[in-house]
């Protein structure tokens, strides 16, 4: 038997879903992806957040793309890190 | 502040303040925020709420809108103390039932209230008087700009903030108006506006909440999805929307002025009657009448003063504020008097209708 999925961070199954209609913590969101999807659409306008964002994670966000930036400029790929640098500045202009 | 400070002191809501008061009485909103790593409030054992609880106390004190407001753990609370707080709408009834490990931070205009370990582990909500949307968004955006410097939420961005049930996922954002349209309900077009709601992505809730019963001719109209929308989208939807409905109720009550006086006027002077003299009321019974005295009161049979008399008693008929008063436990036909006996002498300062028109 194939043993029952279980959230690594908090150790929710899917059928304490079914019975408590409640996830078990954030990382479920992403062990249960699959089998949450449907719902999401059914309760929600569309699938994708169009709102605001915590500023904590816009700036790991904009830590991870520095790096990335640097990487790029260090291997020369100018039109990559062309790129890196629109996505970067979108993303100071929205906090 | 204290707890007793909280109760003798009106917020602005209660005082009848606020733009378009005739028609909307609160408005509403709320942010659900989770903790990243910490599981969420029903799937933690006792002691991880305790954890959970000691992270967002000090960060939610520092919050420059929140000095000098009420930190009250629920544990500490009583049945009836969580009731009043629940009838002043500054916890949900699910928090009312939570105890220990639970707490609620409420500022000293009792704008503000935060919710610790409900559903999720923050419920930030601010509210105001009469139309507001905006104003008590604001008010929200600026609490929660302060914690985001000092707290990791729980978020995904695909999904947004992400709560405990995905029914709050995205902004985590529940916008909320409480109308009064008795017009619409006497005018038999009640249900016809509600409909026109839900067909256009609403949610109608009923006096006391989720699944409840329309009481007093007081309707909550919110936001039904939460994520694939921004902020101020819901915003704007729901505020154009309630102004469109206050305009329809507004025309009813003139249609009725205009087409039956008799019958408007029969209604209101009745439940005066009934208010002034009955010796013992239901709280069903009771919230109808005071519909129709605040209906009184817009159209003009009562002077205008009476407004925050109409919101007194609309809080103070309530179990849980009935049972403050009395500082004892009463069975129901006890509360029916003594509700009764309440309503009697708070309708007496309220001179008999007198029909403007």
């Amino acid at each position: 038997m194939m043993e029952e999925k279980k959230c690594p961070q908090c150790h929710f199954t899917l059928a304490k879903l079914q019975d408590i209609r409640r996830l078990g913590c954030g990382y479920c969101f992403k062990v249960f992806a699959d089998e949450l999807a449907p719902a999401i659409t059914g309760l929600q306008k569309q699938a994708l957040h169009v709102g605001r964002k915590p500023q904590m994670s816009i700036k790991s966000q904009t830590d991870q793309l520095t790096i990335q930036l640097k990487k790029a400029i260090a291997q020369e790929a100018y039109e990559e890190a062309a790129k890196i640098k629109q996505k970067l500045s979108l993303l100071t202009e929205s906090t | 502040m204290r707890f007793s400070t909280l109760i003798n002191n009106p917020a602005d809501w209660m005082m009848g303040k606020g733009e378009e008061n005739d028609v909307v009485i609160t408005s509403r909103v709320r942010l659900a925020r989770n903790i990243e790593s910490d599981p969420f409030p029903g799937w933690q054992t006792a002691a991880q709420r305790e954890l959970t609880l000691n992270k967002l106390e000090p960060e939610l004190k520092a919050i420059p809108e929140m000095e000098a407001g009420l930190w009250q753990n629920l544990g500490d609370l009583s049945k009836v103390q969580k009731q009043v707080l629940v009838e002043r709408h500054l916890i949900s009834r699910e928090h009312a039932a939570k105890s220990k490990g639970c707490a609620v931070l409420i500022n000293k205009k009792q704008t503000l209230s935060f919710m610790v370990n409900e559903e999720d582990h923050m419920r930030l909500q601010a509210m105001q008087a009469g139309l507001h949307l905006r104003e008590a968004y604001d008010q929200l955006l600026m609490a929660e700009k302060f914690l985001d410097k000092k707290l990791q939420w729980a978020y995904d961005d695909k999904l947004g903030f992400l709560t405990a049930c995905p029914s709050n996922l995205g902004t985590g954002m529940r916008a909320s108006v409480m109308m009064h349209l008795p017009g619409l309900a006497l005018c038999d077009q009640i249900k016809q506006v509600m409909q026109g709601l839900t067909d256009i992505g609403l949610a109608i809730r009923g006096f006391y909440g989720e699944g409840t019963e329309f009481l007093a001719n007081l309707f909550q109209i919110s936001n039904q999805a939460t994520l694939g929308l921004s902020e101020e989208q819901i915003i704007d939807t729901l505020s154009k929307t309630v102004a469109e409905v206050v305009t329809q109720e507004r025309y009813a009550r003139q249609r009725l002025i205009k087409e039956r006086p008799d019958f408007l006027t029969d209604q209101i002077s009745r439940s005066y009657g009934l208010l002034k003299h009955a010796y013992l009321m239901e709280s069903k019974e009771t919230l109808h009448h005071l519909s129709l005295i605040r209906l009184g009161r817009d159209l003009g049979f009562f002077p205008k003063s009476s407004a925050q008399l109409c919101n007194t008693m609309l809080l103070d008929m309530q179990p849980g504020h009935l049972q403050l008063h009395e500082k004892h436990q009463m069975d129901i036909e006890q509360r029916d008097m003594t509700r009764a006996c309440i309503m009697r002498r708070m309708i007496s300062s309220i001179p008999a209708p007198e029909r403007p028109f």
